[in-house]
C-alpha cells in the first residue's frame, strides 16, 4: 500500500482498492494520459521552427528561480536553472537557448562578466537582465554590454512574461527598415509613417512609441515597458503621459469609423493588432 | 589562492569601500528585492491556477495586492537612496536644450490636463550636472508640477542667469493638492495619501539629485502658487557636454 501510495503521490493518479471476503483485493486506478499531439494553429505555444524554446535561467535564489521556472513552464517554455555565474556561462556557452534570463548578482562569476562572455560567442542570443539596480548608469552599462532588455527586482511575473515574449519575437524577425501591420506601415530609415498609402505626421516621440508598438505586434506591451523603452525612465510616472501618447498616436493612424489598431489591455497596458479583439 | 591582507593598502581600500554607506544600502534592497520577487511570482502563479470564485482566490489576490504595495514601497525608498548617491564632478550640460526637449515631450500631457506649460528660459551658459541627472530631475519636477497643477492655469519654467543659475518652477496646484507639502494627515484615504507621497517622493527625488551636484533648493507659496527655487551652479563654457539623443535600444 505504501508503493501504492508513493505511485500516487508522484504521477497525480488516484488508486482505490476493495477487500472482498475470501476473494482477495480489487485495485482500482485512475490516471491522466498525457499525449503528444498536435495543438490547433490558433493557440500561442512558444515553438520556433518545430522546437519549444529553451531559456536559460541564471538566479542564484532558488526559490524565485523555481517561481519563475514553474510560471514559464507553465506557458510551456523549455527551461534549465544555473545556480551560479560559472555554470551559467559554461551553460550558455554549450547549449542552444533562445534566451538567457541573466541575474547580475551571482556567486562565482558576477553577471557582468558572463555577459561579456556569452556576448563574444553568441551575439544574437537575447540576454534579459534582472537586478534590484535601477539607476539609467546601470542600465547603460548593461544594454552597452550587450543586454537586450533590463528588468528591476522586484518584478511581477506578468512584466517578466510579457518582457520574454518580446524579446523572443522580436529575436526571430529579420532587422527590418519597414515594419508593417496590417496596411499601416512604418520605414524606420526615412521616418516615414503611412496607413493605406496616406502619409501621416507624427512627432519623435510619437514615431518612437509606434515604432515600439509595431515591433511587438500582437503582445501585450506594460505601461512599465513603454516606459522604460520609449522614454529612458526606470521609474513610475505621476502623470499618465503613456496613455496622453497613446491617445495622440490613435487620433492619428486610427481611423474614425474603422476598427481599432492600438488595443487597451486593461491593468496590463497596450497592444498594437490589426486584427480586432474583445476589450478586456 | 590567500586570503587577502587586511594590512595592506589594497585590503584597507577595499574594506572602506565595502562598508561605503550606499553600497550596503544597495545590497539591502537587493536582498529585500529577492524575497519580495519570489512573493510576487508565487501568489500570481497562485493566483493563475486557483478556481474562479473560490474563497482562496480571493485571499491571494489580497495578499498580492499588500505584496505589489510593499513592492512600490521598497522601489520609492530606493530611488530616494540612490537619488542620495554622490555625483560624478566634473560633468555638464546645456539647461536651455535639456528644458526645451521636456517641455515638447511633456506638452501632450500638459494639454490633455489644459494647464499651460511655459518655458522661459535666457540662461543659455552651461551647468555643472551631467545631463543624465539634468533629465532625470527635471522630468520628476514637471511630472510633479503636472500632477498637483489645477485645470486651466500654467506652469512657469524659468530658467535666469544670475551669479549661478536660477532654475524656477511656478505651479498652481489644485484644491485638493494644497496640502501637498504639508506631512500626511490622518483623514486622507489610503489612495489619496498614496498619491500624495508618489508625488512628494518624485520631488524629493528631484531635490536629492540637484543638491547632490551642489544645487541649492528653496520652496514658498503666495496667493494660491507654489515656487520651487534651485540655484544651480554654472560651468565654464569650454566644459558643456553637447546633448546626448535619449537612450535608445538596438533593434
Amino acid at each position: 500500500m505504501g508503493f501504492l501510495d508513493a505511485c500516487q503521490k508522484l504521477s497525480g493518479s488516484r488508486f482505490r482498492s476493495r477487500s472482498f471476503f475470501g476473494k482477495g483485493l480489487s485495485f482500482c486506478a485512475r490516471t491522466s494520459l498525457y499525449l503528444s499531439c498536435t495543438l490547433p494553429n490558433n493557440q500561442k505555444y512558444p515553438v520556433f521552427r518545430g522546437r519549444i524554446m529553451r531559456i536559460l535561467i541564471a538566479e542564484d535564489d532558488s526559490s524565485l528561480a523555481s517561481f519563475v521556472r514553474k510560471g514559464l513552464e507553465a506557458e510551456h517554455y523549455a527551461l534549465d536553472v544555473a545556480a551560479d555565474g560559472e555554470q551559467a556561462r559554461v551553460m550558455a556557452g554549450q547549449f542552444d537557448y533562445d534566451l538567457l534570463i541573466l541575474d547580475l548578482n551571482l556567486p562565482r562569476l558576477d553577471g557582468v562578466s558572463i555577459l561579456r562572455a556569452v556576448r563574444t560567442r553568441k551575439p544574437s542570443l537575447p540576454i534579459l537582465v534582472l537586478t534590484a539596480r535601477t539607476k539609467v548608469e546601470d542600465r547603460v552599462q548593461c544594454l552597452d554590454l550587450g543586454a537586450d532588455d533590463y528588468l528591476a527586482k522586484p518584478f511581477s511575473y506578468s512584466e517578466l512574461s510579457a518582457r520574454i515574449r518580446a524579446l523572443l519575437r522580436r529575436s526571430h524577425l529579420p532587422a527590418e527598415s519597414v515594419i508593417t501591420v496590417g496596411d499601416l506601415k512604418l520605414d524606420r530609415v526615412e521616418r516615414r509613417v503611412e496607413r493605406g498609402g496616406h502619409r501621416i505626421e507624427l512627432t519623435s516621440k510619437e514615431f518612437a512609441l509606434l515604432e515600439y508598438l509595431m515591433r511587438n505586434a500582437g503582445r501585450r506591451i506594460t505601461r512599465a515597458m513603454i516606459i522604460e523603452h520609449v522614454w529612458n525612465l526606470s521609474f513610475d510616472t505621476c502623470t499618465n503621459i503613456v496613455d496622453v501618447y497613446v491617445n495622440y498616436l490613435r487620433r492619428k493612424i486610427e481611423l474614425p469609423s474603422g476598427p481599432r489598431l492600438i488595443h487597451t489591455i486593461r491593468g496590463v497596458g497596450y497592444e498594437l493588432s490589426s486584427h480586432g479583439r474583445a476589450a478586456e | 589562492m590567500g586570503a587577502p591582507r587586511n594590512d595592506s593598502a589594497a585590503g584597507q581600500a577595499g574594506l572602506t569601500r565595502n562598508c561605503d554607506y550606499h553600497p550596503i544600502l544597495g545590497e539591502l534592497f537587493h536582498l529585500l528585492s529577492q524575497p519580495l520577487t519570489g512573493l510576487r511570482c508565487s501568489l500570481a502563479l497562485s493566483l493563475k491556477r486557483s478556481r474562479a470564485r473560490s474563497r482562496s482566490r480571493t485571499e491571494i489576490a489580497a495578499a498580492l495586492k499588500q505584496v505589489e504595495r510593499i513592492s512600490w514601497l521598497n522601489a520609492s525608498i530606493h530611488a530616494l537612496v540612490e537619488a542620495g548617491e554622490p555625483a560624478t564632478r566634473g560633468e555638464s550640460c546645456a539647461l536651455a536644450d535639456c528644458l526645451t526637449e521636456l517641455v515638447d515631450e511633456l506638452s501632450p500631457v500638459a494639454r490633455a490636463k489644459r494647464v499651460e506649460l511655459r518655458l522661459a528660459a535666457n540662461h543659455r551658459l552651461p551647468i555643472a550636472i551631467g545631463t543624465q541627472q539634468v533629465r532625470s530631475a527635471l522630468f520628476h519636477l514637471l511630472d510633479f508640477a503636472l500632477f498637483i497643477s489645477a485645470q486651466r492655469t500654467k506652469i512657469v519654467v524659468k530658467a535666469e542667469a544670475a551669479k549661478d543659475c536660477i532654475f524656477t518652477l511656478q505651479v498652481t496646484p489644485a484644491a485638493r493638492m494644497s496640502r501637498i507639502l504639508n506631512p500626511i494627515s490622518d483623514r486622507e484615504t489610503p489612495n489619496a495619501r498614496d498619491a500624495s507621497l508618489q508625488c512628494r517622493v518624485r520631488l524629493a527625488i528631484a531635490r536629492k539629485i540637484l543638491e547632490g551636484a551642489g544645487a541649492k533648493f528653496h520652496a514658498h507659496s503666495s496667493a494660491g502658487r507654489l515656487f520651487l527655487h534651485f540655484h544651480l551652479p554654472t560651468a565654464s563654457q569650454e566644459t558643456a557636454q553637447p546633448l546626448t539623443p535619449p537612450l535608445r535600444r538596438p533593434a
